[in-house]
Order: structure tokens, then C-alpha cells, then sequence
């Protein structure tokens, strides 16, 4: 009798201690894992399927929702003209945005990385404009790009060049954001690329040297390949980053007083405004966790072909 | 001219030739400098010109007599000191808490042996790849069934718990060694008091580049407090130099003082810890 209570107690040890933890151990691993699973539930999981599930629906923030299947889905892909714009535009955006930096950071990297002392000195300087909140330095941007008081005309005008409306037309706004969000991150990729070029054996370079290669032949034959870790991930992570774009656009180019978000004339209206403009001034909740939805399942894409590519080992 | 001689100037010129190769990359780093600093100096230039200068044609680069009136002005008009607390308030609350859980729970997947440990893991990593819009909406509405819309219990408990800090932290405590904890098991040290006297002592260094990660990003922090906050008292820095440059672009000598005043905290945070940023940086950007 005793010893079956003896085990049914341990029986019963052992289911509630199910993730064997060691003894002595299970306060603190049970505790710990109970609350930031709790906190990552109720906080991240649980918004994320309720998102899901508000995309099958017709909801209007007050009220109930009404299940309407795929319809927001299909009406977005097929008919929402503006957001097929503004995956447009966001494609544009993005292309600009990552193709510059990317060029400009492997550039400024390989100088840096040869300027011998004055290294540590560049680093802190090319990064500082990483460090200013992206709203100040959008609200900066803006003063630098007006057309008649702005610094960057008066600087066109003197060298004698015609100047530009820059965010004040249709044609220019975009990619005056695309240059602005250059200047405010390419300090990363940068540090990134110095690290990356340290971390290549002095060796290879000498050898080629010795061999007779020019500067060129060594950053395109050795530097480059090795390099091919780092700029993948500078790549997709910017990609990834610049696909979300919001804040700069936001303030440099929409004023939420005049109703008027991604001036001009819906010319900088990307995804993501476009998804602001949905839930929070027309209160079309569901709609825009669908339209949440489809720009995540394109990001998803990049992330799998990123985890994909980094997989890969590369040797020196 | 002899051969010898040739040959000798021939090396000679070689040889400036290539010391001037050399100084190429620096100069050309330093005018990259002028596009990289020159907003920052036309900003702090022009926050000392008159409103007057400001609205002359062709622009005036540099007043003619510095003048600290536009300082004056942002602080009468804008309550700066206030949204400045706020930020700091907020951005303080925000590190130390993620600080606190980041390293407990990197602490936890670090050191201790558990079934599904590393399923765990990587369901808490999944969720990093999640962006922040597509759970914006649903958060707000969990959020406002709370009942903690327009207040700071939004901004801080959702935010509590990151993956991107235990991710950074589980790192760290990987390399304080075994032995030192079973030491300590061994005296009769709690699971806790371990943590509380040996682990966040030892990852000193780990948390504090991530702390200055999570302050600069809280504190540039502009589209969650701005669906959150509604009441002008509550806002940051972020949204209230939003809304005083959107409402007031005619006023931007007072727009781009209160721009320059709102820079001064990272940047002087920066400058003092650059060390602990550049190690972030490049420890954040290897694990990719």
C-alpha cells in the first residue's frame, strides 16, 4: 500500500517535471520558461493569428467581425489599385535604396580599411548619422531638400546647375527618400564590410601582390568573394529592413493634419503607409491585416532565401 | 646621366608616387565626411541664425552674429524638457527590463540542460523574423483591451521580453565557464543568487553594448507610441518634434533647434561609449 503511493508520488513527479529538468534546477527553469512563454504569447503569437484571422474578415474596429473567406486577399491582388502601386513603389524603393548602399558601404569599407590610424576615426564618423533618431534626421532631411530655402538647391544653383523640387514632385520624392535613407544607415553596412575585410588572412593579398595584381584585381579576385558571407547578409537584411520603410516617409513627405499620407500625389504611398492609411484612418482592420499578410509572405521569401544562402559555409 | 642615376630617380619617383596612392583613400574619406557631417553642421549653424536670416534669399550659410535666440524660443513653445524625460523615462525603463529578461533567459539557454531546449529556442528566434506592422493592429486591439491605450504599460510589457536580446545574451553567457556555477552549486548557491552574483556580473560587458542597442532604439522609437499615445503630456521626444515640425514647417529655425537639442543625448551617448557600439555592432552583424 505504501510503496504504490511511493510510486504514483513519483509517477506523478515525473509527468509535472516533463522537460527533465535536473533537481535543484526546476524552480528557476520553470519559472523563467513559464513567464517569457507567457509574454511571448499573449504579445507576439497571440497578435500574430489574431492578425490572421482578422485578414478573413470584414471588421471595422467597433462591432463584430464578419467572416468573409478570401475576399480581402483576392480584392487586394486583383483590383486594390493602390496597393499594387505601392508594392510597386516599395519594389522601386527598396531596389535604390539597397543597390546604393550596398555599392557605397563596400566602397567607403575598402578605403577605410586602408587608412592605416585614422581607421577607428572614420568608423565613429561615417556611423554618427545611425545614431540621431530616424525622425530627427527626416525632419533635417526635409529642411536640406526644400526647394527655395533648402541647402542643396542654394549648393546646385552656385556650381550652376538647374534646381530640383525634389520632394515636391512626382517624379523625384521617392528616390529623394531613397538617398536620405542611404545617408541615415549606410554606416552599418560599412562597419559591417571593415569587420568582414579584417577578417580576410593578410596572406591572400600579399601572395596576389607579389604575383603583380593591381588594387583592383585584388579587391575584385580576392576581397569580393571572400567577402560574399557579409554581403549576403548586408543584402537581405536590408532588403528585409527597406520593404518596411514608414517612418522617413511619414514625415518627410505626409501630413496626417491634411489627411494627404504619401504625397505628392500618392507618389511615395508604400506598403506599409498604405497598411497605416487602411487600419488607422479608415479603421478598415481586416482589410489591412490581409494586405499585413501578403507583404509578409513576400518578406518570408526573402528571410527562407537568406537562411538558404547563409547555410552555405565559405572557406577561406 | 649615368644608369645608376637614372634608376635611382626612377625609384625616387616611384616612391612619391606611391606614398601619394597611399594618401588617396584618406582624402577621399574626408570628403565623403562633408556628406556625411554636413547636414549635422548646417543644422547646428543654422539653429544660431535669426528667423530673419533664415527667410533671406539666396540662403545666408553662416549668421552673421551667433545668436542663442532660437534656444529660447523652442523652449517657451515646446514643452522639450518634458518630452525629454519622457524619452529618457521611457527608454531607461525599457533597457533595464529587456536587460534584466534578456540575460535571465539567455542565462537559462545557455547553462541548463532541459528536454526540447533548443525547439524552444528557436520558436522564441521565429519570432525576429516576424516583422512589427503585421502585428501592429492585433497589438493595438489586445492593447486597448487592457485598458492600457494612451499609457506607458503599452510601450514597456509588450516590449519586455526581446528574442534579439536573449539571442545576444545566450551568446555571452555561453563563455563564462561551467565550473565557476558548479563552484557555486556546490557552496549552496540558488539557481538565482547564481545568477544574481556570478552570471550578470560576469556578462557586465555583453550587456552593456546591448543596452546602448536598446536605448538608442527606444529612444528613436516613432511608429507603436505613436498609435499608443494620444495625450500630449505622454509623448516623447520622437513624436512631439514630429508634430511641431508637421504643424509649423513656416517656423523651421525653430524646427531645426528643436532638431539639434534632440540630437545632443546620443550623440554625447554615442562619443562616450563608442567602444561598447562598434564591439555591438560587429558582434550583432557575425551572427547573421
Amino acid at each position: 500500500m505504501s510503496q504504490s503511493t511511493g510510486v504514483n508520488a513519483f509517477r506523478l513527479k515525473k509527468k509535472l517535471n516533463f522537460l527533465g529538468v535536473k533537481r535543484g534546477q526546476k524552480l528557476f527553469v520553470y519559472v523563467v520558461l513559464f513567464t517569457m512563454l507567457s509574454f511571448f504569447s499573449v504579445f507576439f503569437f497571440a497578435p500574430f493569428f489574431k492578425g490572421l484571422y482578422m485578414s478573413f474578415h470584414k471588421w471595422q474596429f467597433l462591432g463584430t467581425p464578419e467572416f468573409v473567406g478570401l475576399k480581402n486577399y483576392i480584392y487586394a491582388l486583383t483590383e486594390d489599385k493602390l496597393f499594387l502601386e505601392s508594392l510597386k513603389l516599395t519594389g522601386i524603393y527598396c531596389f535604390e535604396v539597397v543597390s546604393l548602399s550596398t555599392l557605397l558601404a563596400l566602397f567607403v569599407a575598402s578605403l577605410i580599411s586602408r587608412a592605416g590610424k585614422l581607421m577607428y576615426f572614420f568608423r565613429i564618423t561615417y556611423y554618427l548619422p545611425l545614431v540621431i533618431p530616424l525622425v530627427i534626421s527626416a525632419i533635417l532631411w526635409k529642411a536640406l531638400y526644400q526647394t527655395r530655402f533648402g541647402i542643396i538647391n542654394d549648393v546646385l544653383m552656385r556650381i550652376g546647375l538647374p534646381t530640383q523640387p525634389f520632394l515636391n514632385s512626382t517624379s523625384q520624392a521617392l528616390s529623394s527618400i531613397a538617398v536620405f535613407s542611404v545617408w541615415a544607415t549606410v554606416g552599418y553596412p560599412i562597419i559591417l564590410f571593415i569587420a568582414g575585410i579584417q577578417g580576410i588572412p593578410q596572406m591572400y593579398q600579399e601572395a596576389a601582390r607579389i604575383d603583380g595584381a593591381n588594387v583592383w584585381q585584388i579587391f575584385v579576385k580576392i576581397t569580393l568573394p571572400l567577402l560574399k558571407p557579409t554581403i549576403t547578409f548586408v543584402l537581405i537584411t536590408s532588403i528585409i529592413g527597406s520593404m518596411q520603410v514608414f517612418t522617413q516617409i511619414y514625415i518627410m513627405v505626409s501630413s496626417q493634419y491634411t489627411m494627404a499620407l504619401g504625397g505628392p500625389a500618392g507618389s511615395t504611398l508604400v506598403t506599409v503607409l498604405y497598411i497605416y492609411v487602411k487600419s488607422f484612418l479608415n479603421w478598415q482592420m481586416g482589410y489591412a491585416s490581409a494586405l499585413s499578410f501578403i507583404l509578409f509572405l513576400i518578406i518570408a521569401a526573402f528571410t527562407l532565401v537568406q537562411f538558404r544562402a547563409l547555410r552555405m559555409k565559405w572557406k577561406y | 646621366m649615368n644608369h645608376a642615376e637614372l634608376r635611382q630617380s626612377r625609384q625616387h619617383r616611384f616612391r612619391i608616387g606611391k606614398k601619394l596612392a597611399g594618401w588617396v583613400p584618406t582624402v577621399v574619406l574626408f570628403l565623403g565626411l562633408i556628406a556625411v557631417l554636413g547636414p549635422f553642421i548646417w543644422m547646428v549653424v543654422s539653429s544660431l541664425k535669426t528667423s530673419s536670416e533664415f527667410a533671406r534669399l539666396p540662403i545666408v550659410w553662416f549668421p552673421e552674429t551667433p545668436n542663442f535666440d532660437n534656444y529660447r524660443k523652442v523652449w517657451e513653445q515646446i514643452p522639450l524638457l518634458r518630452q525629454m524625460a519622457n524619452s529618457f523615462f521611457l527608454s531607461g525603463t525599457v533597457t533595464g527590463v529587456v536587460l534584466f529578461t534578456s540575460s535571465l533567459v539567455g542565462y537559462l539557454f545557455a547553462k541548463f540542460q532541459f528536454r526540447l531546449r533548443s525547439f524552444l529556442f528557436l520558436f522564441i528566434l521565429s519570432s525576429m523574423m516576424i516583422p512589427f506592422f503585421i502585428i501592429l493592429i492585433p497589438l493595438y486591439t489586445i492593447i486597448v483591451r487592457f485598458g492600457w491605450s494612451d499609457s506607458y504599460w503599452a510601450l514597456v510589457i509588450p516590449v519586455a521580453f526581446s528574442s534579439y536580446g536573449i539571442f545576444w545574451m545566450r551568446q555571452f553567457i555561453n563563455t563564462i565557464p561551467d565550473d565557476l556555477l558548479d563552484n557555486a552549486r556546490m557552496d549552496g548557491c540558488g539557481e538565482f543568487s547564481i545568477y544574481f552574483r556570478i552570471v550578470l556580473p560576469l556578462a557586465k560587458p555583453g550587456l552593456a553594448a546591448l543596452g546602448v542597442f536598446l536605448f538608442m532604439w527606444q529612444w528613436g522609437d516613432f511608429l507603436w507610441p505613436l498609435v499608443v499615445l494620444n495625450s500630449n503630456e505622454k509623448w516623447t521626444l520622437a513624436l512631439g518634434l514630429t508634430a511641431f515640425s508637421s504643424g509649423r514647417w513656416t517656423l523651421y529655425h525653430l524646427v531645426v533647434t528643436a532638431s539639434v537639442i534632440g540630437c545632443i543625448p546620443m550623440v554625447a551617448l554615442f562619443l562616450l561609449l563608442q567602444k561598447s557600439f562598434l564591439e555591438g555592432i560587429n558582434l550583432s552583424g557575425m551572427k547573421g
